[in-house]
């Protein structure tokens, strides 16, 4: 067993917020060196309660980049970084003297990632990079929708699938490096991860098939239904030996035959879907939820019950994959959080440390910058660092 | 150059999360040969969804219930880089095509599981579907609220989480391949993308409390940041973040009086009376177009989009100025247009290589690459090893 794949790699992280930060949370936890650089003001989602996962296993260095001097400071650990990510509005990075132009001149080896809500040209260049204005006209609402109107999606999508792109995108362009020695720039945007993500509804031809949609779910059996106690439980006969062993299952082998359920599981059309939906509402609520998951399951028909978050972090199978971990973060205590998604059998990654207090590691890092501690300290009271 | 290129992933997924970590690897270059059972890979069924997840691959067929069609396997393996699979744990152990087998064919071979509940732990062989983990996790929950009827994402959640962390995955496993001079084992699974998609949900300790603001018809999180329809029925999402969004939201409806009204005149006023304000709001922007609206509130400073409808987005000017989409003659559908490669790079850009395949599409090409003769892959074919698509 080895150091983590990305061991040795230097990352220099300018992100805010969510997107940038947590890319990479995700590429220390596969083996890199962050350093989280922080302006004065501080990471606006400090006050967020998943900032101490999406920062953990970082060191932390707070500098002003409106002056000269910490312009300087960034650049140089710039100059020492194999990677930069950036989550800034276009432009920003440039005027605080860390833009790709100035950097890649002074390390032409980094790999330089901005993380955009519409990426740095065409007319929404601009707009500022919300989650709801990029999901907004990435069609997301509307799609979630049904009837005549768009419906909110609580979960930041955007926002996370720009970071998994941005964490799969900086490790492809390092694997460039390593045979061509050169960085490059690498945009990732929230409206392309997000339309990637929609990837199946955004395609386009002559007799296309659109969805038929509703809020338990697109067709009869594949879809929410209640039991007798009135909780939840998620149907998903995703093929005909599912819906075979279902229908054994439950005693009602007849409905193999019974046009009623002609092109089951997918293809009931309309009208015959909501008579086929009417009908299963109907025999389900003959028992508990409960009862029916585990009648299904024994049979190993594909459902499972409708949780919440808190409860799917005492699923024993999560636990068993190491997903749920106890981090000690100083002032608050033992916090359980998610583990690390990627799972590297060889080279595996570990969660470094909790997340930093602003300037935890100042001295540290201007140090090894060659920094001499009478600088460090004439560099506070001037503001220059924190 | 492309990123991957001279990189051959065997790829054994099927449906969407799998056969996605495949396609991302494909757009960086890599040549990604796909093989299917006779019946093909299930997710055919529907074209779209079908064309949206594969292009870029080659496909042929191989019955790998037959020795001998596990044999032809083997050989395109011996010139593989990597494998890619995602089905129950245990399957590909009755075929012969566990990593530990596969290792003494090809023992730096890169080996990538995308389970459903991962390859550890009590349920591990359960069948897995993206919305059995959507419910499992809390996803569900949390949209429709606690307690409300449970609502299933369109966006298949995980199944789309799975494909970017299963290349990330890959993308590490080559990185360390070119430094070690070794290959192993990667996993990621639907149950690991459900945690990571909840990054800031997924979260216990003392004094930390999660709140569930799912509600059935949700339309955003307060009267000034949420969806609006206006008189012609299009909506639109007003976003205001700032107390200057407000004032000038006011001024732009024309009802600056708001701004002194003693229910509405600070952030907390506002929350205490969010559905009065938000009736004030829904009436104001009844009183004429969306695409009025946005215009007049974008020139404001405050934060607006119209919500699109898919059908806008193929004919979006932005989306086609910044080359989003690609356009590609496909033999059975005509011209498809769908996504091009994600992210953007400035030295190394990816591509998308081809139009999704048909069923055994190239068969005989790659039975040849490996070695095949012509004789060889005819008597393979009488003997149903192998399929080709008619030409």
């Amino acid at each position: 067993m080895t150091d983590g794949a990305l061991s040795g790699i230097k990352v220099l992280d300018f992100g805010q917020y969510i997107p940038g930060p947590y890319t990479a949370m995700l590429l220390a936890e596969q083996g890199a060196d962050v350093i989280k650089v922080e302006r004065p003001q501080g990471d606006p989602y400090r006050s967020k309660k998943g900032f101490i996962v999406w920062n953990r296993s970082k060191r932390t260095i707070t500098v002003d980049l409106k002056k000269a001097e910490g312009r300087k400071i960034a650049q140089d650990l710039a100059a020492r970084s194999d990677v930069l990510i950036e989550n800034f509005r276009t432009g920003v990075a440039d005027s605080l003297g860390i833009g790709y132009g100035t950097i890649s001149g002074l390390n032409p080896r980094l790999v330089y990632c901005s993380i955009s809500g519409f990426g740095p040209k065409g007319p929404y260049s601009q707009l500022p990079g919300y989650e709801q204005i990029v999901d907004s006209l990435a069609g997301v609402y509307n799609q979630q929708g049904y009837g005549s109107h768009p419906l909110y999606i609580v979960l930041p999508l955007a926002t996370h699938y720009a970071a998994f792109q941005a964490a799969f995108s900086i490790t492809t362009a390092l694997c460039v490096r390593e045979k061509t020695g050169k960085g490059q720039k690498v945009d990732v945007s929230m409206l392309r991860a997000i339309m990637c993500a929609q990837r199946i509804h955004v395609v386009d031809f002559q007799g296309v098939l659109r969805m038929p949609w509703g809020p338990t779910g697109p067709l009869p059996l594949y879809r929410a239904y209640q039991g007798s106690d009135g909780k939840w439980f998620f149907l998903a006969l995703g093929n005909f030996k599912f819906f075979t062993q279902f229908c054994v299952t439950i005693g009602h082998s007849e409905w193999l035959t019974d046009p009623l359920f002609e092109g089951a599981p997918f293809l009931i059309m309309p009208p015959r879907n909501a008579q086929v939906m009417a009908m299963l509402k109907d025999f389900f609520s003959a028992r508990t939820r409960d009862e029916w998951v585990e009648l299904l399951r024994a049979d190993g028909v594909p459902t499972a019950p409708i949780c919440s978050t808190e409860e799917f972090m005492e699923n024993p199978q999560v636990i068993a994959n190491d997903m749920v971990q106890l981090i000690d973060q100083p002032g608050r205590g033992k916090i359980r959080q998610m583990g690390i998604p990627v799972h590297l059998d060889r080279s595996r990654g570990r969660i470094k440390g909790p997340a930093p207090a602003p300037g935890q590691h100042t001295r540290e890092i201007l140090t090894n910058l060659g920094y001499a501690a009478g600088d460090i300290a004439r560099m506070k009271k001037e503001k220059i660092v924190k | 150059m492309l990123p991957f290129e001279n990189i051959r992933v065997a790829d054994f997924t099927t449906m969407l999360a799998g056969a996605g970590i495949c396609t991302g690897l494909s757009d960086m270059g890599a040549d990604v040969i796909k093989v299917e059972p006779p019946d093909g890979d299930p997710w055919r069924m529907i074209a779209g969804s079908f064309m949206g997840t594969n292009r870029g691959k080659r496909a042929i067929v191989i019955d790998l219930r037959k020795d001998e069609g596990r044999q032809i396997a083997c050989k395109l393996l011996e010139t593989s880089d990597m494998l890619v699979e995602n089905s129950r744990p245990g399957t590909m152990d009755k075929i012969g095509l566990d990593y530990e087998s596969v290792k003494k064919i090809k023992p730096e071979i890169i080996y990538i599981s995308a389970p459903a509940y991962g390859s550890k732990g009590p349920t591990a062989k359960r069948p897995g579907y993206d919305p059995l983990l959507q419910a499992l996790s809390g996803q569900m929950e949390g949209q429709g609220g606690a307690g409300e009827v449970p609502v299933f994402h369109k966006i298949a959640l995980n199944d789309e989480v799975g494909p970017v962390l299963g290349a990330f995955g890959a993308a590490l496993a080559l990185f360390d391949k070119l430094k070690s001079g070794k290959g192993q084992y990667v996993e990621t699974s639907l149950l690991n993308c459900a945690v990571a998609l909840q990054s800031g949900r997924f979260i216990k300790g003392k004094g930390i409390r999660q709140k569930n603001i799912g509600k059935p018809d949700i339309k955003g999180l307060n009267a000034t940041n949420r969806l609006y329809q206006a008189m012609d029925g299009l909506w639109f999402y007003l976003l205001c973040t700032k107390e200057e969004h407000w004032q000038a939201l006011c001024q732009a409806i024309g009802k600056k009086g708001l701004t002194a009204d003693p229910r509405f005149e600070t952030a907390a006023a506002r929350k205490k009376n969010d559905r009065a304000l938000t009736k004030i709001l829904t009436e104001s922007f009844f009183t004429t177009l969306a695409a009025a609206w946005v215009p007049i509130l974008q020139m404001a400073g405050v934060p607006v989009a119209m919500s699109a409808n898919l059908e806008d987005l193929f004919k979006d000017p932005h989306y086609l100025e910044t080359n989003l989409f690609v356009f590609q003659d496909h033999p059975l559908w005509g011209r498809v247009q769908l996504l091009n490669v994600t992210s953007e790079f400035s030295e190394t850009p990816g591509a998308v290589q081809r139009y999704a395949p048909l069923l055994g599409e190239h068969t005989d090409e790659v039975l040849q690459e490996l070695g095949f003769r012509k004789e060889q892959i005819e008597d393979f074919k009488a003997r149903k090893l192998v399929v080709q698509a008619a030409k």
